[in-house]
């Protein structure tokens, strides 16, 4: 790694106009935007991870069979998205507005909320033409954290499996 | 040349947040957040790394977690 001055002056705190990295940056404790002043904490960025998760499925209104599942994370300092494929093909019957499911195995801990953590976004169908949506909730349970969905209307076949996405916070 | 896959929890926080339930209390709500890191390696040298998360909470079997998680568990969920 090289930095590469362009301005300023080098000293005990110096000041760089503009830096050039080549290479990565490794900032331990984070990176502080704008003037400090005070506490800097809510100016800090100091986390930032990309990587996957195995999403969970259970629901009381149906039982799922084959169920397997992939997802995708990134973490940018206390808001987390995830991205998610729930697939249980081989179940019977077609969803129904009573169904409720839940996505559990999130790869961060959702923020206690009594209304929840964040929004979601799920729909189902993505093998078939027809589409239809979930209406979901990250929850934080005392025991129990999971994206929590009401099939939302339509007919399809549950075979179609989850797909979605959803962001909270930490 | 030798490709080896080696899963490491090299990453284990307790976490603790405050829930409000429906009833109004304010119940404190704790949970053991573990990052694995993926690591491929060509002869020892590492050519490709990826992590992979989850959550362990109070009431879930950890039984099969590593060792190091199993310690985390133990003291934080007891049993």
């Amino acid at each position: 790694m090289s930095i590469k001055q362009l301005g300023g002056i080098f000293g005990r705190n110096p000041t760089f106009n503009d830096v050039t990295i080549d290479g990565t940056l490794t900032a331990e404790s984070g990176v502080v935007f704008g003037s400090t002043g005070g506490s800097v904490t809510s100016k800090t960025l100091d986390d930032y991870e990309e990587g996957t998760w195995t999403p969970t499925f259970n629901s009381a209104s149906f039982t799922a069979t084959s169920v397997s599942g992939n997802g995708t994370y990134t973490r940018i300092g206390n808001i987390v998205h995830v991205r998610f494929t729930v697939s249980f093909i081989g179940t019977s019957g077609n969803f129904a507005e009573v169904d409720a499911a839940s996505i559990g195995g999130l790869p961060f801990t959702v923020a206690s909320s009594r209304q929840g953590g964040g929004t979601a976004n799920v729909s189902t169908g993505y093998l078939s033409g027809s589409r239809t949506t979930w209406q979901c909730m990250p929850f934080n349970a005392s025991s129990n954290m999971f994206l929590g969905c009401h099939f939302a209307n339509g007919t399809i076949a549950r075979n179609n499996g989850m797909t979605g996405e959803a962001i909270y916070q930490v | 040349m030798a490709l080896t896959k080696i899963a490491t929890a090299d990453k284990i926080e307790v976490i603790s947040r405050q829930k409000e339930e429906e009833s109004g209390e304010v119940v404190e709500v704790t949970s053991v957040q573990v990052r694995t890191t993926i690591k491929i390696l060509e002869d020892d040298a590492v050519i490709s790394q990826s992590y992979h998360r989850h959550v362990i909470q109070s009431g879930d079997d950890y039984s099969s977690e590593p060792a190091n998680v199993q310690a985390v568990c133990s003291a934080v969920f007891g049993g």
